[in-house]
């Protein structure tokens, strides 16, 4: 009994932890290696009050049931896992595959992702076969959706 | 079975299996020397300023609490009461003397939710051995964002405080109606810090994620320069003078960028008046121009740097301009690099590195002592160091 109400405490604990992983130097391109194609990065962190407006669209769409590929990639450094962990069950964004900058210059990894990416936030990366695009400021819903949509049918390029 | 229950179950699988778990916190100065040692090196962002003999002191938020500390004497606590304070590179605490060497300390008291603040302040008129009661600044007392604020001190003891302010933006959300940004926020004091004037809205539609800079002009009032979002969601730059303490003047722009953007660029400007001449530093990544500009009043900008040149600063001390600013070498180390004029910055000498580190890093600071400017960074692996950049005759 006193096991399995251990056990039941454990499950519950474990249902708030978010698998947010760290993302240090040269693992970018790995995690991209790992995920499907076409793949949205999206790149969020704590103190941009308009990534929360990306999440909570992500989470929207997650929740209705969408197969999101989506990476999300958090840039805060310096602040804990609980509070970016916190942030993303807030939006209900933190099944998904999430990553945190951990290496401790993080212009090294903005260059590791982007050479011309200036840091501003959210940045979405639309990444398919053979080629990239970069946008700076919130995907709304809406755009979210339409790229969804146009994905099972539809394999010429897309675009923000 | 949803997804989210899926995935609830897969990672309560692994976390079973201590496979998967979030990471631990991201430290930095958590070495064992700062484990039972407070000093200004520990904290994540200290600042440094010179008094106005000449002595330097050192604010940074350690364990609970605002500290100050004279270089070479003793830590002390400035609030008696733990709080927890943002001490990132963009908002951080600050120190500011008055004409009899008055301390006043400001900083951003952060709440327990996220992307809310308080402005606190505090003053010692003895000299650092006791301090005020904080009194928060802000009043307008919701938990929300009061963040960034910025403090400046001009000849007469006269004492301007500004920072970001999101009770407008509040009060349009519980009217079911949009705002964008957030608003910039001002009060003075002209007793020392003892009272202040009620609190004045400088700006509508601010941009919510930088940190302001504030000087002081010829006539010892301040000039504000901060981002705005301009119409059409241009996170461009505008200025604020001063007709008198009270009266702001009508917002001019600063920069023409065309900086479009629904986020944060993170990347406050900096500023810093000479007489009547403004030297300036931002950042955009508009489409007229992108990266870190220096401009002179109303010369054409100069770009410093590449795609990681970041986080500038600018001083001015006689015909001697000095602007450093943070970037990133070809071995990947982050370096402090200087632009340097004799002649009040209408000529510049070639860019030189100063610092570098392999680890991590605040922001670069520039202060004076009224003979020479110098710059100030903390890095992880050396700790906080001090350069001399020129004194005026070098």
């Amino acid at each position: 009994m006193k096991n399995r109400a251990l056990c039941i405490a454990l499950l519950t604990v474990s249902c708030f932890a978010t698998a947010l992983e760290p993302l240090h130097r040269g693992d970018y391109q790995q995690v991209l290696d790992q995920q499907p194609r076409p793949l949205l990065v999206v790149l969020w962190s704590v103190d941009c009050p308009p990534c929360y407006d990306e999440l909570a669209a992500l989470g929207r769409l997650y929740q209705d049931g969408e197969a999101l590929p989506v990476v999300l990639v958090n840039t805060d450094t310096l602040r804990s896992s609980d509070d970016v962990a916190a942030t993303l069950q807030r939006h209900n964004t933190d099944a998904l595959p999430n990553y945190q900058f951990a290496d401790p210059i993080p212009a090294r990894q903005r260059r590791e992702i982007d050479p011309n990416w200036y840091g501003e936030l959210p940045r979405s990366y639309l990444i398919e076969e053979d080629s990239t695009q970069g946008h700076s400021g919130a995907l709304t819903e809406e755009r979210l959706r339409q790229w969804l949509q146009s994905l099972p049918d539809d394999k010429s390029q897309h675009s923000f | 079975m949803s997804y989210r229950a899926l995935a609830c179950l897969t990672l309560t699988l692994l976390a079973m299996s201590s496979t998967v778990s979030a990471h631990s916190a991201h430290s930095h100065n958590t070495n064992m020397a700062c484990e039972n040692r407070i000093a200004p090196a520990c904290g994540q962002a200290p600042t440094p300023a010179f008094d106005r003999d000449g002595k330097l002191w050192w604010v940074w938020y350690q364990q609970d609490h605002i500290r100050v500390q004279q270089q070479g004497g003793h830590p002390r606590i400035v609030n008696p009461e733990p709080e927890v304070v943002d001490d990132q590179g963009e908002d951080r605490p600050q120190i500011a003397f008055g004409p009899d060497n008055q301390i006043y300390l400001l900083w951003t008291q952060k709440p327990d939710k996220p992307w809310t603040g308080h402005i606190r302040f505090s003053r010692s008129l003895d000299g650092g051995n006791s301090f005020s009661e904080p009194v928060t600044i802000n009043d307008d007392r919701r938990t929300i964002a009061h963040r960034f604020p910025a403090m400046v001190v001009n000849d007469n003891g006269e004492l301007f405080l500004v920072w970001v302010d999101k009770r407008d933006q509040q009060n349009a959300k519980d009217a079911g109606q949009d705002y964008v940004g957030a608003a910039l926020y001002y009060t003075h004091s002209k007793d020392h810090g003892a009272s202040f004037a009620r609190n004045l809205r400088l700006a509508a539609h601010s941009c919510e994620c930088c940190r302001l800079a504030m000087s002081i002009d010829e006539r010892g009032l301040p000039v504000i320069l901060y981002r705005q979002v301009f119409t059409g969601g241009i996170r461009d730059h505008a200025l604020i003078r001063f007709q008198d303490a009270t009266t702001p003047q009508p917002v001019e722009r600063a920069s023409d960028d065309q900086w479009q953007l629904n986020g944060c660029p993170h990347h406050g400007p900096a500023l810093a008046m000479d007489g009547n001449r403004r030297h300036q530093l931002w950042f955009t990544a508009g489409k007229k121009r992108q990266g870190l500009f220096y401009q002179r009043s109303n010369d054409a900008p100069i770009k410093l740097g590449g795609a990681a040149a970041a986080h500038g600063q600018v001083a001015v001390l006689g015909d001697t301009v000095a602007l450093v600013w943070k970037d990133l070498d070809d071995w990947d180390r982050s370096v402090i690099r200087l632009k340097l004029s004799r002649d009040g910055g209408a000529h510049w000498a070639h860019v030189r590195t100063l610092l570098h580190t392999r680890n991590g890093s605040d922001h670069p600071l520039l202060i004076s002592n009224g003979e020479q400017i110098f710059l100030a960074w903390r890095t992880d692996d050396e700790g906080n160091q001090l350069v001399a950049i020129s004194g005026e005759h070098q």
